[in-house]
């Protein structure tokens, strides 16, 4: 149905290509999964696909791509989109409008299909995809799994051939990503064409039909489905684990020597109830909850960011925490926490520093500048640098807790291993850090304790050990 | 092809999907808002927004915005009641013609937001663009209009995280060193503005916003009688008020 042909692509002022004469097929129908290292050209392959690249980004092409034997550029924009849709990784950023229905009709509006048609098909999808109760709500209030059926319910309106999802695992808990995983497989029987950009790749071995690894701009791997093991993607790409399971140490780590928080039974209006936590020195705690249980909740209210309820916010040890410890929150996307002209100006913001003393800083943390990066806009780094540059501000504050939310959403295993290093050193050093995740992996390479919190309510933690593997498992494991 | 899921459905649809709630027609409320600038224009009597801010409210009332409805009556109240009760007693006339500036410029908005809620707030983006098509304007242009009205719903999220982190940071913002704390709320803000635009666009275009095919509707866009009717009533008062009394 596509096929690439020596394809090639160089942005502007680029110093090499990004994409590097790429040659596949791709089938008429089925799942296939396109992955790659942060930077190896994955976006930019779907953002030509979808021929955003050049209209909205401008890059010099060369070779060709075909669809049904015809060359791409050749179809108008509303041709392109009778056959292509396309879910972006950020599912909020790509709802055009903010109601609910008017996102799944807006597609098919552009594109003038007919009112009966549109309204007959959005029915039937609203069923499979049970969106009938988010019908008249805003985008804003949906969770991350509404989110995600939305966008798929909006992406399938004009009846496609192909739906390109990228990353839509991303945001999501181990529930949802089983939900999502029935829907790709529904997709597939139905006969569409599903190319999947991603780094998890458990919930896809069983529905891949074809495996497309990129390095550096270059395709190094076109596997199908019996060719793909463990093995063969190890030979490529240093990839995410092919399962979700849960591999605790034999025994859990008990090096603590300070108790930096003690919340017992700790209330927050209708979002929290029971809520008992402690925070340890040396100590990774992680929290896992399905999205909507209440861990960003809880991590606001340990900032005092929440002033919906002064009350609460007025926890007496919750200010105690919060004058001795001095949190550090280290949110999901670092562009809200980064504020100055230059890198060296951000570290200032925090405490003076000099310029030998910050490039050791950003060193440890594998952020290898000279003097003359300490002049960059902190907001022009990549997601990875903009994330590990905050965890320098962190460091830099003298925080002794530092909570992190969902810091390895969207990342290779390469930087997920890096982030996991940092963490543990931090951790190493004394500090305690609360860990907001989804990510079993890293639970597996981090946790000291768990603690999951559902429906408002964490009872206790329990040591990441081999001891409480199946009790863990059984909470968090769909 | 792939096969397709569709089934023929026998439920109402146009319950289903509340094609019946209480909506006003875009160029219904964009028609009520520029009359309204018009007339406003160079005139600041009580008597031309009076009728201003009864239509902004009636709106919004019909929509079922009560909340939205109080907030604005207050506003417009209060402000009132100052440029009418407290200005009078000012005697410095220099301190007098810059308040009552400020507060009009600041009355006008208020009077003239309602419509521009209701744009932005209850209005189908959808709608609004192919309105706007039907008149003639490019589409490009009304394109990029509607990602601004877009923008606009996320940007009081944007600026909350945004403010919530200032305040994490120690970053105290404070109107001794105006250049530095503008900078530091507002740099971030435009980058973020910037990142949203692409994505905006991307997402427009990857929905055929760029086709060249007449737009269709899941809703039905005419002009209800009513709406004809009240906005030929709504110019004539505001005509009347402006010129005849």
């Amino acid at each position: 149905m596509i096929e690439f042909k020596n394809f090639s692509l160089r942005y502007p002022d680029a110093k090499s290509d990004a994409l590097i004469d790429l040659t596949f097929k791709l089938p008429s129908s089925g799942l296939v999964v396109l992955t790659g290292e942060s930077g190896s050209g994955k976006s930019s392959l779907l953002r030509v696909l979808m021929r955003l690249i050049p209209s909205l980004f401008p890059a010099e092409l060369s070779g060709a791509i075909e669809l049904d034997g015809q060359a791409l550029e050749t179809y108008s924009r509303s041709e392109l989109c009778h056959v292509l849709s396309y879910v972006q990784q950020d599912a909020r950023a790509q709802f055009f409008t903010t109601q609910v229905q008017d996102e799944i009709f807006f597609a098919p509006e552009n594109l003038g299909i007919d009112q009966t048609q549109m309204l007959s098909d959005a029915y039937t999808l609203c069923e499979k995809l049970h969106l009938k109760d988010l019908l008249g709500q805003t985008i804003f209030t949906l969770s991350s799994g509404e989110r995600q059926r939305l966008a798929l319910a909006a992406a399938l309106m004009t009846r496609p051939k192909l739906l390109i999802l990228d990353e839509p695992s991303a945001n999501l808990d181990l529930a949802t990503i089983k939900l999502l995983k029935a829907e790709l497989t529904r997709l597939k029987s139905e006969g569409y064409l599903v190319l999947v950009a991603e780094h998890r790749l458990f919930y896809l071995k069983e529905l891949w039909d074809q495996l497309l690894i990129l390095k550096e701009g270059r395709l190094v791997a076109d596997l199908q489905a019996a060719e793909i093991s463990e093995d063969s993607l190890a030979l490529h790409y240093c990839s995410r684990a092919l399962s979700a399971d849960l591999h605790c140490p034999i025994n859990a780590r008990q090096t603590s020597e300070e108790t930096f928080l003690k919340l017992e039974k700790y209330h927050f209006s209708d979002f929290l109830n029971e809520v008992s936590l402690e925070l340890k020195s040396h100590c990774i705690t992680a929290l896992c909850g399905v999205n909507g249980s209440g861990k960003t909740t809880l991590a606001r209210c340990l900032m005092g960011l929440d002033k919906r309820h002064k009350k609460s916010q007025k926890h007496p040890d919750l200010q105690r925490f919060r004058e001795r410890c001095k949190p550090f929150f280290v949110m999901q996307d670092s562009d809200y926490q980064l504020f100055a002209p230059t890198i060296r100006d951000e570290l200032n913001l925090t405490k003076a520093i000099s310029d030998e003393a910050a490039l050791e800083l950003l060193n440890r943390l594998g952020l290898n500048f000279s003097l003359e990066d300490l002049e960059r806009l902190p907001m022009a780094l990549s997601g990875g640098q903009k994330q590990r540059l905050v965890i320098a501000l962190a460091m830099l504050s003298a925080a002794s807790v530092l909570i992190l939310d969902e810091p390895t959403s969207g990342l290779d295993a390469k930087n997920m291993q890096r982030v996991a290093d940092h963490l543990r050193q931090l951790a190493d050093e004394g500090h305690a850090i609360l860990l907001i995740t989804h990510d079993v992996e890293l639970l597996n390479l981090v946790a000291d304790e768990i603690s999951i919190i559902a429906g408002g309510r964490i009872l206790s933690a329990l040591p990441y050990s081999q001891e409480n593997q199946e009790r863990i498992k059984s909470r968090i494991l769909p | 092809m792939p096969e397709t899921h569709l089934s023929p459905p026998s439920t109402d649809l146009k319950q289903y999907f509340r094609l019946d709630k209480a909506h006003l027609h875009p160029l219904f409320v964009l028609y009520l808002q520029f009359f309204s600038s018009l007339v406003t224009f160079n005139n600041m009597d009580w008597r031309v927004l009076l009728p201003i801010a009864c239509a902004g409210l009636g709106c919004l009332l019909y929509l079922h915005r009560y909340r939205r409805a109080l907030i604005f009556a207050i506003a417009w109240l209060i402000t009132f009641a100052v440029i009418f009760l407290l200005l009078p007693s000012i005697a410095n006339f220099g301190l007098r013609q810059f308040v009552r500036f400020s507060l009009f410029t600041y009355y006008i908005v208020v009077v003239l937001l309602p419509f521009g809620s209701i744009l932005i707030y209850d209005t189908n983006i959808s709608a609004i663009i192919s309105s706007l098509v039907k008149l003639g304007l490019s589409r490009r242009f009304v394109l990029a209009l509607s990602v601004v009205l877009r923008f606009l719903p996320t940007y009081g999220e944007e600026s909350r995280l945004i403010r919530d982190n200032l305040k994490l940071r120690g970053i105290k913002l404070s109107i001794k060193r105006p250049v530095e704390s503008w900078g530091y709320l507002f740099m971030p803000i435009l980058l973020r503005l910037e990142h949203i635009a692409e994505e905006l666009s991307s997402a427009a275009v990857t929905k055929g916003s760029e086709s060249t095919t007449k737009r269709s509707a899941y809703q039905n866009l005419r002009f209800r009688p009513l709406e004809i009717l009240i906005a030929f009533l709504y110019s004539g008062i505001l005509i009347y008020c402006r010129y005849c009394v």
